[in-house]
């Protein structure tokens, strides 16, 4: 009895001792970037706020992967998907600050001004943009021949015809707002937080659109399956010369909202931190494999920003985006 | 046919790297499979880093075998240790640790194994010869077809329930109460946070899954203090692979298993862990031995196991043909394949032929390569139970305590893992089944999503549930389970009412742990 007595307390001791050595791990201190050169002592973490395999996923490990020659430390990429984006990047602000980015894409941008963030953007400071990119809305094939089709049928039955899109609040529903208005077709936005089950629903037939960057379902237009019927672009897409802009469409410019997709990191970082991740940045967007990577996925030639520019950028981003939001009646 | 004759000459033109790169991966898999808290999921992703430098094939080979593998790893720790490294482990405990406590592990861990390598097979044939009709069947598969599979899931809960359906019912309604808490995943709401940061972040259903049940456990023999010196008496091993006789007598439970695996692991949205729940819980209801599984049932290990591995196959149909992924992990093999530009879809077997050929000759070694491993693995495992329990009960808490800490590399999934250890504890001292808690936090976020967003598409017109062929057989089939368990319990509530009062009640194990 008091042998078996013993090794219950032994085993008792052992579990709590490596509660504490784990708790240990986790609180561990680090001074990265604190002695002003912005060397790295720790890794810095790179929050893709989407599920694996999708654009946001795949820009953040091509540029991860560079970055971390650049700054001499690790980019671990982990996936925290969620909530059109703000599951991550609230993630990544409960880590130390300059031991954590996150990507930010315009449709996680999007859900501040709505009112449906959880985090401000006086949280966050930019420190570069990745990628800038045409977003398309698309039929399937023999489904639609062109925007006129699609339109025609959409007015026939409002707000029957439902379009795929990435989240509630995001860009995408802003368009669907300027088509209803400019265009009087009312659509059903349908949120799909997987990439793949969004696609899977316009293959499928689930749904009849869907509104997405060219080159996040570029086999499904090389293949033909995909058929764009309105760019969302300022300037024309090599390959798709006769499908309208949505400019050409009578849509406001205000509405060519580009897609972009950049790096934020906590407002409380260093600033020689963000200056270098910024660089790193560029490095990682010049090299030649991220250059083959921007062309694969129709990335403009001129999407690189840094900290500041990347900051005006999204200064700039929220007034439009707001603005958009109240004309439309989807702020809060 | 030609997929068949390129798979062939692809696997004869495997060099020493791609071997070794094989061996490699599975046995990572295993590993991973083991240790709670790191799925297989996870383990695609820490090991993509490493495949950048690689050449494409041998990456995904890499990527592939640790999926695999990892399908099939936890089953050795839910069988000998009452871990569930993986989710779509858990349903092995309620067998498979049952027989350990026989004294029948070896015999548990060879059906874990056949069921694996029967499940890796067929799905790799449907691979070969039938991929491309099979992916534009899953394809009609939306959301309301996924809600209703789901719903297939949490309802096999009461087939676990024995005789306290209520507690059962209540138990899986704070499973989903609990993974409601954090950040919604349609609107983007914060629900249930009470303004503490650790729940805005959400409570992710793996601590809960390792804490009630390998921790859960600890607890609950400390407080028999470990009664039997070792944890098992592995007196006699009596058989360790399953010989052909006794496998065509469970061939009904493989082969729904299988069918059940292939097809889940297809459709975009569910993955081993639905099919694994989904195939137990139809075991316990048609199946030959439906009375005997859930008290140590080799049935119980055969379906659910069969089914896990054959997700792999079925996950890869789609991303081949269609390039769209069936499941998670087969999302971070489309991702490695985009960054060395391989774009998977329709074309890529005009494109990149020797590419697919690798890929399917590596999935036909990987599930061999599995089998084998895993029965190399039997002998010794089943040795490690003659150690004093509570020894291993110092292992459990240790693999307990990396696994949730490994999950986000937060201190907060340890927390709540704790939390939740002296919650199964507690419910189990009041009779209530675990079971359904973990299913319930692991399903019910995938109900709720499907649900609203079927919902949405439909302009909340519940119609979208029956409305379309697949949709409407699948409520069918639901509703007719249903209608069955509560006929089912009625009569056996009824039956012990006018019995004489037993001594023992007539409760599966599922229910008494």
């Amino acid at each position: 009895m008091s042998r078996a007595r013993t090794r219950v307390v032994a085993s008792a001791g052992l579990s709590v001792a490596l509660v504490a050595a784990v708790a240990a791990c986790s609180t561990n201190t680090s001074s990265g970037g604190a002695d002003g050169s912005a060397t790295f002592r720790r890794p810095v973490e790179m929050v893709a706020p989407f599920g694996p395999g999708g654009g946001s996923d795949q820009v953040a490990r091509a540029a991860a992967a560079q970055m971390e020659s650049s700054i001499d430390t690790d980019v671990p990429v982990v996936n925290v998907p969620g909530a059109t984006g703000s599951t991550g990047t609230t993630k990544m602000l409960s880590s130390r600050p300059g031991e954590s980015m996150s990507i930010m894409i315009q449709d996680t941008f999007t859900t501040v001004p709505a009112g449906a963030a959880s985090f401000s953007m006086d949280e966050l400071t930019a420190v570069c943009r990745l990628q800038s990119m045409p977003s398309a809305l698309m039929v399937r094939k023999d489904k639609y021949d062109d925007w006129k089709d699609l339109a025609a049928d959409a007015k026939s039955q409002p707000g029957e015809l439902t379009v795929a899109t990435v989240g509630s609040n995001s860009v995408d529903d802003v368009v669907l707002a300027a088509l209803e208005e400019t265009q009087d077709t009312k659509f059903r936005a349908v949120p799909f937080s997987e990439p793949s089950e969004r696609y899977a629903a316009l293959l499928g037939g689930e749904v009849d659109a869907l509104y997405e960057q060219l080159g996040d379902v570029r086999e499904y237009l090389d293949s033909g399956d995909f058929v764009p019927v309105i760019l969302l672009s300022k300037t024309p897409v090599e390959g798709y010369d006769d499908v309208p802009t949505a400019a050409d469409i009578g849509l406001p410019e205000d509405v060519v909202l580009p897609q972009f997709r950049g790096i934020v990191v906590n407002a409380d970082t260093e600033t020689d931190v963000v200056d270098a991740l910024s660089d790193a940045c560029k490095d990682a967007v010049d090299s030649s494999e991220m250059q083959e990577f921007q062309k694969q996925v129709y990335a403009d030639d001129d999407s690189y920003q840094n900290a500041d520019d990347f900051q005006a950028f999204l200064d700039e981003q929220n007034e439009l985006i707001t603005a958009q939001l109240d004309k439309y009646g989807m702020s809060e | 046919m030609e997929t068949l004759q390129g798979a062939m000459n692809a696997l004869t033109s495997f060099d020493l790297t791609m071997w070794a790169i094989l061996v490699l991966g599975v046995l990572t898999g295993l590993i991973v499979g083991v240790l709670p808290g790191l799925t297989f999921v996870m383990g695609v992703l820490l090991i993509l880093p490493f495949t950048y430098g690689m050449d494409t094939d041998v990456g995904i080979v890499l990527m592939l075998a640790v999926y695999v593998a990892g399908t099939y790893g936890g089953a050795i720790t839910s069988i000998l240790l009452h871990i569930p490294g993986e989710p779509n482990n858990v349903p092995l405990l309620w067998d498979g640790y049952q027989m350990t406590r026989q004294g029948r592990a070896a015999e548990a861990l060879g059906w874990a194994a056949v069921s694996a390598l029967a499940g890796g097979l067929v799905a790799w044939l449907l691979l070969t010869f039938a991929a491309r009709s099979f992916a534009h069947f899953a394809l009609k598969f939306g959301q309301a077809e996924y809600f209703i599979i789901i719903m297939l899931g949490l309802t096999s809960v009461l087939a676990l329930a024995g005789r306290s359906v209520l507690r059962s019912i209540a138990s899986m309604l704070i499973g989903m109460l609990v993974a409601t808490v954090g950040v919604d995943d349609v609107y983007g709401t914060v629900r249930f946070d009470f303004g503490v940061d650790i729940l805005r972040d959400g409570i992710d259903y793996l601590p809960i899954m390792v804490g009630v049940y390998a921790l859960g456990s600890v607890i609950q023999r400390y407080g028999a203090r470990f009664a039997d010196d070792a944890a098992q008496q592995p007196a006699k091993i009596r058989t360790t692979v399953p010989g052909l006789r006794a496998l065509r007598a469970r061939s009904g439970a493989l082969g729904r298993g299988v069918v059940t695996g292939s097809l889940l692991g297809a459709v975009p949205g569910a993955g081993a862990t639905v099919a694994s729940f989904v195939s137990y819980g139809m075991e316990k209801q048609f199946g030959k031995h439906r009375t005997k599984v859930g008290q140590g049932d080799p049935n119980g290990i055969v379906a659910p196991q069969a089914a896990s591995t054959a997700t792999v196959g079925g996950a890869f149909i789609p991303l081949l043909v269609l390039g769209i992924p069936g499941s998670a992990a087969t999302a971070v093999i489309l991702g490695a394949l985009m960054l060395h530009n391989v774009q998977p879809g329709p074309q890529i077997f005009e494109t990149q032929p020797e590419l697919v050929y690798t890929i399917v000759a590596a999935l036909l070694v990987s599930v061999v390569l599995m089998f084998i491993f895993g029965l190399l693995a039997t002998k010794p495992m089943v040795r490690l139970l003659s150690v004093p329990e509570v020894y291993v009960a110092g292992v459990i808490v240790l693999f307990a305590y990396i696994g949730a800490f490994a999950i986000r590399n937060s201190m907060s999934d340890v927390w709540i893992m704790t939390l939740f250890a002296a919650l199964g504890f507690f419910m189990q001292r009041w009779g209530y089944p675990l079971a359904p808690l973990v299913l319930g936090a692991i399903l019910g976020p995938l109900a709720e999503r499907y649900f609203v967003t079927a919902m949405i598409s439909s302009g909340n017109d519940p119609m979208v549930f029956v409305d379309r062929p697949i949709s409407a057989v699948l409520t069918v089939v639901w509703v007719l389970l249903l209608a069955f368990l509560v006929y089912r319990s009625v009569r056996t509530a009824r039956a012990a009412r006018t019995a004489p009062e037993s001594t023992e009640p007539t409760t599966s194990y599922a229910d008494k742990e």
